[in-house]
């Protein structure tokens, strides 16, 4: 049973949103500098309790002029993850912008995590407290992590607590199937299927 | 409910004439050959161009056509069958869908594929994807032209808005929409395969296709940058303001109606992976062409730019532009002292460019400039083009503002060739014959010195244009309507542009034979890649004038010469030993290169050559000081 879902990673320019998604799809062996290049949308394979789940990582354009556009990227999004940098306040009230826009605008409960972003950086420079962050995370009933891109043992945690909320979530079903089920076909009533008597064109 | 039941649905519903019915199978037996053909050569073709490489492409996920060949021929084979009960329901299908009856497409796609596997013990096994492939396959060309109504209902107007503003922003630079300079692509048509690619979409009938060609064209973007710049990485932030000049720069007539198409009838699951990923960047850019207005341009202040007068060196080049618009006005002219005139190779070749000549700084140096000025009053539309103009590859010129003392009239911009471009500077040019002694053809944005001639080896005298420039030439303008065919120029200019350069290429290997002309063997890459473009050229004006019909600018009026240029495409082939597949052998390639040693000058003028030309009347020259305020 292979799950698939889509995830999308939401801040202003500059907070780290590709870092973070290439440092979490970061492979071993990475020889093709094509794999590298691409860094815009990224799929993560991980095996949860004998499931697959596969995790499709949008990162979206953070640019002030796509604010009001950014509609289409989370719109039917199954997870989200906000991401601001502790250093720069306007990223953080940036995220709790996105956080009413995608209660909003999505349908269906999405799991949402808060990034706080660049904690490698001197605490001095900090300007956003863990505490600031936490709290307000719970509020919005967000989980929040502090995270490094330089660091990806920061990440997985992230990742991996939303992966296991959304199999919860979606009880082992695949997110698409979801999306097929609510467009059912009228289905008429179990008349005798026509009889496929031979011609199978062969 | 089972899914035989839906599927009984879809069958006994159709109480169908049989005149449609029988309309139903001819376009149905018509179709199947054309159509698995296509599939087959554009999965072919986007595997070769790289799309492979990227692990979570639809083709490894949802499409590989492992088996292709014979799988899909025989889930074809059995849907085009009249006999089979599996072609009745599709048969049955079309005809509801086409009377409005049923419009859901993907899920009679999933119910057929479900029956078929269940009831045709041939295709045991078989790939689901697969099966779903070739029944969208022949169902979509039968519904296409009703699907794409529906798709249209609302948008047509909006359709018309963004190719209007499509128009009116399509001189926008890379820059100018804030494309990360380390991004950026210096060519004369930047980003020009992705631009053909998406252009393309209009061909395919099948959603799914539609797809794969927005996602190639996304691969051609991170291919084109990683040729230049291998440790780019390309990210949401960045990557979408380059699909937004690709968007933009692509044109495509009714987008957003294909966009809708796309969301209305294909598999839902593609959209929710990386082919959705581009494709909902197309949507947001087409939202944000169709909302962008003047302010949200930067550097673009054309108003502001456009109050000092521009300081050209080459005015004869302005005139047929001049003529036009009566807001230009060209002064008289008078010598800048300090600043040595300097010809941009990729502005001389390109006869389409207006300002041919940029200067450079020389404390020895004066040249003589003629101010151009545009009237306040001026549409914003030709301030904008004369900007560009200006400043397109602002990292080959720098605006510079120089100011007489006592005569503000004479500040102005010139543009002039940046420090760090001048390692391209290789052969001189004489002042009076420009275009004649252009030697060893360098990269798109080479520059050379205009002043004394010198050249590397005395018997070139300056003459007729070199072989390698001509070919140049074509490679320029066979690129550009890569870009821009084959919807926006009219169908003869794309065929006289291809036809005149391959016939001045066969010229060209004519002389290779007679071993009076040597062709530098780096032209030999270009010239397969020309020939492989002309090739493409030729199957998409066939296409575009056989898909669009009365809708082709420029239908086919004189089939002949379509027909003249496949001729003398496939006689040029042959001679370059093109093989089958249009690749070049590499016998060819080494005996020709063995031949190669020396350039030698071609013996024939193409009739676009400019010749520079001074100022019918010199009036007195006056000298200017020059102030370096750099803007």
């Amino acid at each position: 049973m292979v799950s698939e879902y889509k995830l999308v990673l939401l801040g202003e320019g500059a907070v780290g949103k590709t870092s973070i998604l290439l440092q979490y799809t970061k492979r071993k062996f990475e020889s093709d500098h094509i794999m590298t290049i691409q860094a815009s949308f990224r799929s993560k394979v991980l095996n949860i309790a004998d499931q697959t789940i596969t995790l499709n990582l949008w990162d979206t354009a953070g640019q002030e002029k796509f604010h009001s556009l950014a509609l289409v990227y989370y719109r039917d999004a199954n997870a989200a993850v906000l991401v601001y940098d502790v250093t720069d306040r306007d990223s953080f009230d940036r995220v709790q912008n996105w956080v009413q826009e995608l209660v909003k605008n999505v349908d269906g409960k999405p799991i949402l995590a808060i990034a706080a972003n660049k904690t490698d950086l001197p605490k001095s420079q900090h300007v956003i407290s863990s505490e600031e962050g936490r709290e307000y995370a719970e509020k919005v009933g967000a989980q929040f992590f502090e995270t490094s891109a330089k660091d990806v043992d920061t990440l997985n945690p992230m990742f991996l607590h939303i992966a296991k909320n959304l199999q919860q979530q979606h009880g082992g079903r695949n997110s698409t199937e979801n999306v097929r089920s609510t467009r059912t076909l009228k289905i008429e009533d179990d008349s005798a299927p026509e009889a496929s008597t031979g011609g199978c064109g062969c | 409910m089972s899914l035989q039941g839906s599927l009984a649905a879809h069958s006994m519903a159709a109480d169908t004439p049989v005149s449609v019915s029988y309309e139903t199978i001819t376009l149905m037996k018509r179709n199947s050959t054309r159509l698995h053909i296509d599939v087959k050569r554009n999965t072919a073709g986007l595997l070769a161009k790289g799309v492979g490489v990227i692990s979570e492409s639809i083709f490894s996920s949802q499409y590989l056509f492992g088996n292709q060949d014979r799988s899909f021929s025989l889930a074809q084979r059995i849907l085009l069958d009249t006999g089979s009960s599996s072609s009745r329901i599709l048969e049955n299908y079309v005809t509801r869908f086409n009377t409005g009856r049923d419009i859901h497409v993907y899920q009679f796609i999933v119910s057929l594929r479900h029956y078929m596997l269940e009831k045709i013990p041939e295709l045991v096994g078989f790939p689901p994807t697969e099966l779903d492939f070739a029944i969208e396959a022949t169902v979509f060309p039968l519904i296409h032209k009703k699907a794409m109504e529906y798709a249209e209902e609302d948008n047509k107007e909006e359709d018309a808005q963004l190719i209007a503003q499509c128009e009116r922003y399509s001189a926008l630079t890379q820059s100018q929409l804030r494309i990360d300079p380390e991004l950026q692509i210096t060519d004369r048509v930047p980003f020009h395969r992705a631009i053909a690619t998406l252009k393309s979409i209009i061909f395919s009938q099948m959603p799914s296709r539609k797809m794969q060609i927005i996602l190639s064209a996304a691969q051609m973007i991170y291919t084109e940058i990683a040729e230049r710049n291998p440790n780019a990485i390309v990210g949401g932030d960045q990557f979408v303001d380059i699909w937004i000049y690709v968007v933009l720069k692509a044109r495509i007539p009714s987008l957003l109606t294909i966009l809708n198409f796309i969301s209305n009838f294909a598999n839902p699951e593609l959209l929710h992976g990386q082919s959705g990923y581009y494709f909902t960047s197309v949507q947001l850019a087409a939202n944000y062409i169709k909302n962008l207005t003047d302010s949200d341009i930067p550097v673009t202040n054309a108003d502001c730019e456009c109050e000092h007068p521009f300081l050209v060196a080459d005015p004869t080049r302005l005139l047929p532009l001049i003529q036009r618009c009566p807001q230009l006005h060209i002064g008289s002219p008078f010598l800048l002292a300090g600043y040595a005139p300097f010809v941009l190779e990729d502005a001389l070749l390109d006869t389409s460019r207006v300002p041919t000549v940029v200067l450079r700084e020389d404390a020895n140096a004066e040249t003589e400039v003629h101010p151009l000025s545009v009237d306040g009053d001026a549409p914003q539309a030709l301030k904008e083009l004369l900007v560009s103009w200006f400043t397109v590859q602002t990292r080959v010129m720098t605006p510079l503002l120089v100011r007489t003392p006592g005569e503000t009239a004479l500040a102005g911009r010139i543009q002039l060739l940046s420090p760090d471009h001048e390692e391209y500077a290789h052969a001189l040019l004489p002042n009076e014959t420009l275009p004649q002694a252009i030697l060893r053809v360098q990269t798109l944005n080479d520059g050379r010195w205009m002043g004394a001639l010198t050249l590397d080896d005395p018997a070139d005298s300056p003459g007729p244009i070199p072989s390698g420039v001509a070919i140049k030439r074509f490679h320029l303008a066979m690129q550009a309507l890569d870009a821009y065919s084959p919807i926006l120029p009219a169908h003869d200019h794309v065929t006289g542009v291809t036809l005149r350069g391959c016939r001045r290429l066969a010229q060209i290997l004519d002389e290779i034979d007679d071993n009076s002309v040597r062709v530098v063997g780096r032209d030999l890459p270009v010239i397969r890649r020309m020939m492989l473009q002309a090739e493409h050229l030729i199957s998409l004006l066939k296409r575009s004038a056989e898909l669009l019909g009365a809708a082709f600018p420029d239908p086919v009026t004189e089939e002949s010469e379509v027909a003249a240029l496949s001729v003398e495409v496939r006689r040029l082939q042959k001679k370059l030993g093109l093989a089958q597949d249009g690749r070049l052998g590499v016998a060819t390639i080494s005996s020709v290169l063995f031949n190669a040693r020396l350039v030698k000058l071609a013996t024939c003028v193409p009739a676009e050559v400019h010749p520079l030309k001074g100022p019918p009347v010199p009036p007195p020259s006056r000298k200017v000081v020059v102030e370096n305020n750099r803007l």
